[in-house]
């Protein structure tokens, strides 16, 4: 079970303030879409709840884990709640000294301390669910874009996370493999795993969302299941589905 | 005659004992000075370039006798008593020292090319900072280091030369002693150097195949 509550995050980046009094919760295999423009604060948000940045003041709970920010986190609690999270960055960031297998295996291996024979069994099955066959011993350098992003999917799958992240996603891919994607999030979505993506593509929001946060500047401007984006109740996102 | 030319000849081998050993050694403290001149705490940060500082400051053959002479006197003034330190050992403590402060700059620069990311994706699977840095980060910075590393490797080669002034029986010792003993200089540092070319060449052909392998991932076609 991965129901996430976010009350009252502040979080500062450098000296700027990047998100304001953020409140936001939601159940397990939820598909939230965040979406806005460039700098609303977005991937501030979705790094929030890994914890690749960490708030000032709120608190989060995501399953057994709380944070109260106002004291520091525990790391081993850090990491713990990381192995629960998957990511998948916008530029993948893929380990290009290792072959697929390798990178889906290193993880498990060193954090899990899964068996090597266990974990490339799991990989196996992962490159098959997505389409990688026949490329588990290529470099990340001899794959296209969508075969890149398909392996973050399953590094980050490998861990068995209940909740997964997407950076934006389809912003370097042809409508083809955006549509390879999509398919993807839904197949997801039906073993119960809670995903949370940044985009700020209306298309994509349409398409897989069951729940939409729309920001500017740092904070939620309005929130609700997709049909906002048919009948937006603010001005801010009537004018942002306009452009 | 060939009694000499034995001795040149295992001379050779001490050479190489002596620049692979201080190369491993120096190799570790590199990576430890990259690691903390890189540290966010300042005082670490600060003291770790004032020692790097010096260490490129000096002459090479400053440092080989500072070493020699000063780490007796250092045991002498802590212990009270004289202790007779190998030259071998002086030479290799200096020489991967030399080696450490020159090959920390490298290291730094090349740990800089690597984008954050790949410490992002790391930390983001709940990875510890050293797995991370061992696992995910070094083996890329080779690929980056190599050639720079290269040329300091050859640097290190021609600077054991310098440890024959503390007595180490090197190659450069060997041929002066053989100078000596036949007269013939001009031919015994001829075979000295083209010892110290085949040497070089060897390395420059290790080194190719090393620079293959550290780019490997990099290469298109399947």
């Amino acid at each position: 079970m991965a129901d996430i509550q976010l009350n009252s995050i502040n979080c500062f980046y450098g000296a700027s303030q990047s998100l304001f009094d953020i409140n936001f919760s939601t159940t397990t295999g939820d598909t939230v879409v965040l979406l806005g423009p460039s700098g609303a604060g977005k991937s501030s948000l979705m790094r929030v709840f890994n914890l690749m940045q960490t708030p000032v003041s709120g608190d989060l709970s995501m399953g057994q884990y709380y944070f109260d920010f106002t004291k520091p986190p525990k790391s081993d609690d850090v990491r713990g709640l990381r192995t629960e999270v998957g990511m998948v960055f916008q530029q993948y960031h893929l380990w290009p000294h290792f072959t697929v297998l390798e990178n889906l295996i290193e993880a498990p291996c060193k954090v899990l301390k899964m068996a090597k024979e266990q974990a490339i069994e799991k990989a196996m099955g992962l490159i098959a669910r997505l389409r990688l066959h026949d490329l588990e011993h290529r470099y990340p350098a001899q794959l296209s874009g969508g075969q890149q992003q398909r392996v973050a999917i399953a590094r980050a799958l490998m861990m068995s996370p209940k909740v997964m992240l997407y950076d934006e996603p389809t912003a370097a891919l042809d409508p083809q493999i955006t549509a390879q994607f999509s398919e993807i999030i839904a197949e997801l979505s039906e073993l119960g795993i809670t995903q949370i993506i940044v985009t700020h593509e209306i298309a994509l929001a349409e398409k897989v969302a069951s729940k939409v946060v729309y920001m500017e500047g740092g904070r939620i401007i309005e929130q609700g299941d997709k049909s906002i984006l048919e009948h937006p109740a603010t001005n801010e996102l009537k004018h942002f589905l306009l452009h | 005659m060939n009694a000499i030319v034995e001795s040149l000849l295992l001379a050779s081998t001490i050479t190489i004992g002596l620049a692979v050993t201080s190369a491993l050694v120096g190799m570790v403290l590199a990576i430890i000075l990259a690691l903390l001149e890189s540290t966010a705490i300042k005082w670490v940060n600060h003291l770790t370039k004032l020692f790097i500082m010096l260490l490129r400051g000096l002459p090479e053959l400053l440092v080989v006798l500072l070493v020699y002479f000063g780490l007796s006197q250092l045991i002498f003034i802590i212990t009270g008593q004289f202790v007779e330190i190998s030259a071998f050992f002086c030479g290799v403590l200096a020489l991967s020292t030399i080696f450490a402060a020159y090959v920390s700059q490298i290291l730094r620069g090349a740990l800089q090319a690597i984008s954050p990311g790949q410490w992002e994706a790391g930390q983001a699977l709940g990875m510890g900072q050293l797995t991370i840095f061992f696992r995910l980060i070094l083996p890329q910075v080779w690929r980056h280091a190599l050639p720079a590393l290269g040329n300091q490797w050859l640097v290190l080669l021609k600077d054991t030369a310098l440890v024959s002034l503390i007595g180490v029986n090197d190659i450069m010792k060997q041929a002066q002693l053989a100078a000596a003993a036949t007269w013939e200089p001009f031919n015994w540092f001829l075979a000295a150097a083209l010892i110290y070319l085949v040497i070089t060449l060897v390395s420059q052909y290790g080194l190719k195949k090393a620079s293959l392998y550290v780019t490997r991932f990099e290469r298109g076609g399947h």
